[in-house]
């Protein structure tokens, strides 16, 4: 199984070590973030967390690094999920530190995710979801390939309002029409 | 003791717990549910992750040294017994992160005759219990597509088919999709912000 996947702008590959991945999560959620609040994590559940298979779990919670082609730089992290026994979905949430917003690598890097779960799982779908008031992370779901199937009302509360979640997925043969799957490398 | 007759009487005791409905008590699960409450769990087609639940692996894990019982920080096990004894389903809550917020699945005993009678029933005991106790501001079950009968026990209960989602996991066979119903508080409602349509939504 390949772990590391390139497109044209990014490349996904695993983590170096604890410390790059644990002071990337560190930079990245060191202060709550603008819709979702606090998302921060004390170090050492970081590395009990990478310890185990470096963040490449095929079952559990997992992550690649998000690298810049050009300039080789660690921009982010595209976390994933593979199926739990019996189930026939996975999903892929994006972080991209702000300095490198709008170049589209988020939405490569989503992109290059869905190859790597649907080449290697045996998923029907892939599935995402964020709030309502973050258009630009719905958006970047939406510009990856993603169709919009929904919302959970009322979901979570920010500056005195309940904000809906909206949720996204992409099935096997959606994926199976995307561009990047022309460009895309594996194991370079 | 029965005085007049000298011999030892077995009169059984209403059962008792969290929350009360007509016919149905909710309460965490006790030693002697497990092994009902396996055979229930194996029922549900959503209580496999990561594993199936098995007698051992729930005996295992209610009595796991560190995090013992069915009863964790987020993630509570409510069996559910008839007022009059015996364990006909469970009720499996998971707190979010998001304060007042629960994603639950539920379970009544396939081969409960009543079952259309105990589903509503129970469904309606745990949301009296959450909002005397607990101020929620959105409660959810996820089902399968063809548990019909949840749907409309959830529909009875006041929930409202939020979300669904297809090709989520294998049923008998064949990719099923998951029906979210939820019920939501009125300050919720009241509250709920008005974000407007995201990219991919009508209007968006």
């Amino acid at each position: 199984m390949h772990t590391i996947w390139s497109g044209e702008r990014v490349r996904l590959r695993p983590f170096k070590d604890e410390k790059e991945y644990s002071g990337l999560v560190d930079c990245l959620h060191g202060v709550p973030n603008d819709f979702w609040g606090a998302w921060w994590d004390p170090r050492p559940r970081l590395a009990k967390d990478f310890e185990p298979a470096g963040m490449l779990d095929p079952v559990k919670y997992s992550a690649f690094a998000v690298e810049r082609l050009d300039t080789g730089e660690l921009v982010g992290y595209e976390e994933h999920g593979g199926p739990d026994p019996g189930t026939i979905r996975a999903w892929v949430g994006t972080f991209i530190l702000p300095e490198h917003w709008h170049n589209g690598f988020g939405v490569e890097a989503k992109q290059l995710c869905y190859c790597y779960l649907f080449e290697n799982y045996p998923v029907s779908m892939v599935w995402s979801s964020t709030l309502a008031n973050h258009k630009r992370a719905a958006r970047g779901l939406y510009e990856s390939g993603m169709h919009f199937i929904g919302r959970t009302q009322a979901y979570h509360f920010t500056d005195g309002k309940y904000h809906d979640q909206v949720h996204y997925l992409i099935t096997r043969e959606e994926w199976e029409r995307l561009p990047v799957r022309q460009v895309l490398r594996r194991g370079s | 003791m029965d005085e007049t007759t000298n011999e030892q009487t077995t009169e059984t005791k209403p059962e008792r717990g969290f929350c009360t409905g007509g016919h149905v008590v909710l309460r965490p699960v006790k030693e002697q549910d497990l092994p009902e409450l396996a055979r229930l769990l194996a029922e549900n087609p959503f209580e496999r992750e990561p594993l199936p639940w098995t007698y051992q692996r729930l005996k295992q894990k209610f009595e796991d040294k560190e995090k013992p019982g069915l009863w964790e920080d987020r993630t509570h096990y409510f069996t559910i017994v008839r007022k009059t004894g015996g364990v006909v389903g469970f009720l499996h809550e998971s707190e979010d992160f998001n304060p007042g917020v629960c994603w639950n699945r539920l379970h009544i005993d396939e081969a409960a005759a009543d079952r259309d009678l105990l589903g509503p029933d129970a469904i309606w005991a745990y949301l009296e219990y959450k909002r005397r106790w607990h101020n929620p501001h959105r409660l959810s079950f996820n089902i399968l597509r063809p548990e019909e009968d949840k749907a409309g026990w959830l529909t009875q209960a006041g929930f409202e088919l939020e979300l669904v989602m297809e090709r989520v996991l294998l049923y008998r066979g064949v990719p099923e999709a998951e029906c979210l119903y939820t019920w939501l508080s009125p300050q919720a409602l009241a509250n709920r912000a008005d974000d407007g349509p995201v990219a991919g939504e009508p209007g968006g």
